[in-house]
């Protein structure tokens, strides 16, 4: 009876709309829901592998939508769920990631600010887990029509976190978010701060480089600081040898091969007057290939020895391979351009190269093939201009119902084109 | 007159040595009690209590307590007119850890010990007051024993040990002429002094720099200003002042001791803070050294466009000096106590100390009290764990100092009287 009186209502309310026409119209008429939504979790930011409210909040949503099989606490904070349609097909998976950064966004004027001083969504994460919360909404009213199963994956410590053998995506594929089901393919948005909102980029293959965490740690000896000579200081020996490790790119590295050393953080010192015994610093290493990043490894230890045996100090070096580069699927994207030029315009979907940037979506794409999509999030009219990973990093939230549209209908277009 | 005087100070030397002998085994017993029970800086409740009462047991005609903290000041008024002079002591312990000695007097604090011998200073100082309690008829003027808190120094008041006593009055009412100090020395053997002409011991000051930088994902560092490689470059070129542009008869030290800064190993550093120490011994080469730092930071960080804090802190003191016709004047009076061979003269030391700030109100001179005894393994420098002192030195302080003083009180009378 009720179903009855549901299909009565539905036609009633729904004339002679496509599948595509629907999605385009839930996914507008959510925007003020995904606005609300993204702005609660951009001001509730969680670190990598802390996201318990975010996660809390997603496995909630996604009970209220009467999603199948939601299962928490997938490595760490994580959420997986699945949406069956209701005709056969196969399986797919999108994926959004979690987790702030430990970025304080206190003087950065929006009234969603982060309400966690030290913690910001500056990778934009709170809209990819906005959209995908989005995405499952939209393909859920409409589940009757869809051509098989889309299997989410809400994963935590995308940014990585330190002293941890596995987490994110590599840690979700091992406790099984690939398995039962297992997705054929698998898609996600990353936000672009430099793409105009209203465009898409993609990039075939290469998309990411590889991303390698840098750990030296520079021993001198301690002396009262009135008596350097009596040790050997930490600080002067450190400084030296993070400058003579800015050589490496700009002399002994082909400038065709693009890289980046960056040390992030430097501690050490007992106290002002004391000579200080040991200097810890971090870093991350950034290539596109595993050649130079071997260069790199080598490199960085002749110059340690170098300039640390100047000053009779000693150091301990340790290069901890990380990210591998994405590597994107060029079918999945040649299939997903037509669709994103349906909805976005000709020329919405732009070719672009590799990203200086790394991203755990590359576990997915060992396992399955997969292609992560840059959503357009700029808006240089309203100012939004600012890169990732910056205080002030915002996005136009004109994009999140262009999101929800373009990924809900990537999916369908997969499910459709592959049901047999 | 003059002859009687001479006659007076010499018999007064056979009585003092014998006075103070007698007293050994109470100095003995007060240095270790001061040792057992350690305070930090501004926190030396029980110690200035001590001293209050034992000053009071001694009959001080002035006593004030809580001076600058915790701080004391007793006064003693001598039966014969002449003039006022000063001994300062201070009081304060280390943040060291002496819990794994075996010493049977070790400190009881867990993380606190007198690792600079002001238990031994406090000793001294005491045991002259009690001497001239005892000879107080004879003593020809007014001595005032300045018991001072903080020394080491403390981090959260602008004003504090030397600097706060001298703002509460210290050196008023009365008005010394000239103040006098020991520090021990594990350099110099028990039973010895060692005096410094100028400079004895090195300005202190503290710096804190802080680099500004600019964010950006770490692997875009063209889109940020990297604070963390800004720092190493100034760290670098801050080496330069000493080698460069400080002349090299002119000893100092610039230590950046710690360096902190980034959010994590994929982020551009914005910004880096450094706590660093300078070490000189004239009041030039200091100013030299911040208007240095200053043009280094402002020129290192403008090359990637960043900016740059520089701020001279608390602890801050002046170049430690002993004018030479104060030295002068009281080497005859210490020769008479440890023998011409008793007496060592020593380079200047990069240690720093607030005694400066009394030397800059009125003439005053420190020396070293030598508290090194090779053969019992009391090696330990001061600052460290191992710090100890051979307690021979304790009665040798007290004639010393007592000799300093009444030979000043003497000297320094009207030639009317």
């Amino acid at each position: 009876m009720r179903a009855v009186l549901c299909l009565a209502l539905c036609a009633a309310t729904l004339p002679a709309q496509t599948l595509e026409d629907q999605i385009a119209k839930i996914a507008k008429d959510l925007q003020p829901r995904l606005v609300e939504c993204r702005r609660d979790i951009h001001m509730h930011p969680e670190l990598s592998n802390q996201e318990v409210r975010t996660g809390k909040l997603i496995t909630e949503k996604l009970r209220a939508l009467g999603l199948e099989d939601i299962k928490s606490n997938i490595a760490g904070n994580g959420v997986t769920a699945i949406l069956k349609g209701g005709k056969p097909g196969p399986i797919v998976g999108w994926r959004a990631d979690m987790d702030a950064l430990p970025i304080d966004e206190t003087n950065f004027n929006v009234p969603y600010k982060s309400t966690v001083k030290g913690v910001k969504h500056a990778c934009g994460h709170d809209a990819h887990t906005t959209i995908a919360l989005g995405i499952a909404e939209t393909l859920n009213q409409v589940k009757a029509q869809i051509p098989g199963t889309i299997k989410f994956l809400f994963q935590p410590a995308e940014e990585g976190v330190a002293g941890v053998a596995d987490y994110g995506a590599k840690l979700m594929i091992k406790q099984g978010a690939l398995e039962n089901p297992r997705p054929e393919a698998i898609f996600a948005f990353h936000v672009a701060g430099n793409v105009p909102v209203g465009k898409i980029a993609y990039t075939d293959n290469a998309a990411s480089s590889a991303s390698s965490t840098v750990n030296i740690t520079f021993k001198g000896k301690r002396a009262h600081g009135a008596y350097p000579y009596q040790g050997i200081d930490a600080v002067a020996v450190a400084s030296q040898c993070i400058l003579a490790l800015q050589t490496i790119h700009s002399r002994r590295i082909d400038t065709a091969d693009p890289s980046v050393l960056t040390l992030g953080t430097i501690h050490g010192g007992d106290r002002r007057n004391v000579i200080a015994e040991s200097i810890a610093v971090t870093g991350t290493l950034r290539t596109f290939s595993e050649a130079v990043t071997d260069k790199y490894e080598t490199l960085i230890k002749q110059t340690l020895d170098g300039c640390t045996s100047a000053m009779s100090a000693t150091y301990d070096f340790n290069l901890k391979r990380g990210n591998i580069p994405m590597l994107n699927s060029p079918a999945l994207n040649q299939a997903a351009i037509p669709v994103i030029e349906k909805i976005l315009g000709p020329k919405s979907a732009i070719a672009s190269t590799p990203g200086m940037f790394s991203e755990d979506f590359s576990a997915y794409q060992r396992v399955i093939p997969g292609s992560m999509f840059f959503l357009g999030t700029a808006n240089a009219a309203k100012g939004i201009t600012a890169g990732v990973h910056t205080a002030e990093f915002d996005i136009d939230e004109d994009a999140l119902s262009i999101g929800v549209n373009t990924g809900s209908r990537i999916l369908l277009d997969y499910l459709t084109r592959n049901a047999k | 007159m003059k002859t009687f005087i001479l006659l007076a100070a010499t018999l007064q030397a056979q009585d003092i040595n014998q006075l103070v002998d007698a007293m050994t085994p109470r100095l003995i017993e007060t240095r270790r009690d001061f040792h057992i029970h350690p305070e930090l800086s501004n926190k030396e409740v029980r110690t200035g209590q001590v001293i209050a009462a034992r000053l009071k047991e001694l009959g001080f005609d002035d006593i004030r307590t809580d001076v600058a903290g915790h701080g004391v000041i007793g006064v003693i008024k001598g039966g014969k007119p002449g003039p006022v002079v000063a001994w300062r002591t201070d009081m304060d312990a280390l943040p060291i850890d002496e819990s794994e000695s075996k010493l049977p007097y070790r400190s009881i604090n867990k993380g606190v010990k007198h690792a600079c011998g002001h238990d031994a200073h406090m000793t001294v100082a005491l045991g002259v007051a009690e001497l001239f309690s005892k000879i107080k008829k004879d003593l020809p003027g007014t001595v005032k024993f300045i018991f001072q808190p903080a020394e080491e120094g403390v981090s959260d008041a602008e004003y504090f040990g030397a600097a706060l006593m001298i703002r509460e009055g210290a050196l008023q009412n009365p008005r010394p002429q000239a103040i006098f100090a020991f520090h021990v020395s594990p350099m110099v053997d028990a039973g010895k002094i060692g005096f410094a002409r100028g400079p004895l011991l090195a300005s202190a000051d503290s710096v804190d720099i802080t680099i500004q930088g600019k964010k950006a994902h770490g692997a875009w560092p063209q889109d940020g200003k990297d604070a963390l490689v800004s720092a190493a470059q100034c760290i670098n070129m801050l080496q330069t002042i000493h080698s460069r542009r400080i002349s090299t008869m002119e000893p100092s030290v610039l230590t950046i001791g710690t360096v902190h800064g980034g959010d994590r190993s994929n982020i551009i550093a914005d910004t880096v803070k450094m706590e660093g120490t300078l070490r000189t011994f004239n009041e030039q080469t200091r100013e030299a050294y911040r208007t240095y730092v200053k043009q280094t930071l402002a020129g290192c960080t403008a090359i990637n466009g960043g900016d740059y804090k520089v701020e001279w802190i608390q602890p801050s003191y002046p170049v430690t000096v002993n004018p030479a016709d104060v030295v002068n004047a009281a080497l005859p009076s210490i020769e008479r106590i440890v023998g011409k061979a008793g007496i060592v003269e020593t380079a200047p030391q990069m240690g720093g100390e607030d005694f400066s700030l009394f030397q800059r109100e009125i003439p005053g001179a420190m020396f070293w009290l030598g508290i090194r005894n090779e053969a019992r393994g009391i090696t330990g420098g001061l600052h460290t764990t191992d710090f100890d002192i051979d307690e021979a030195a304790l009665p040798v302080g007290v004639k010393t100092a007592a000799a300093i003083l009444m030979d000043y009180l003497t000297s320094s009378r009207p030639a009317s009287r």
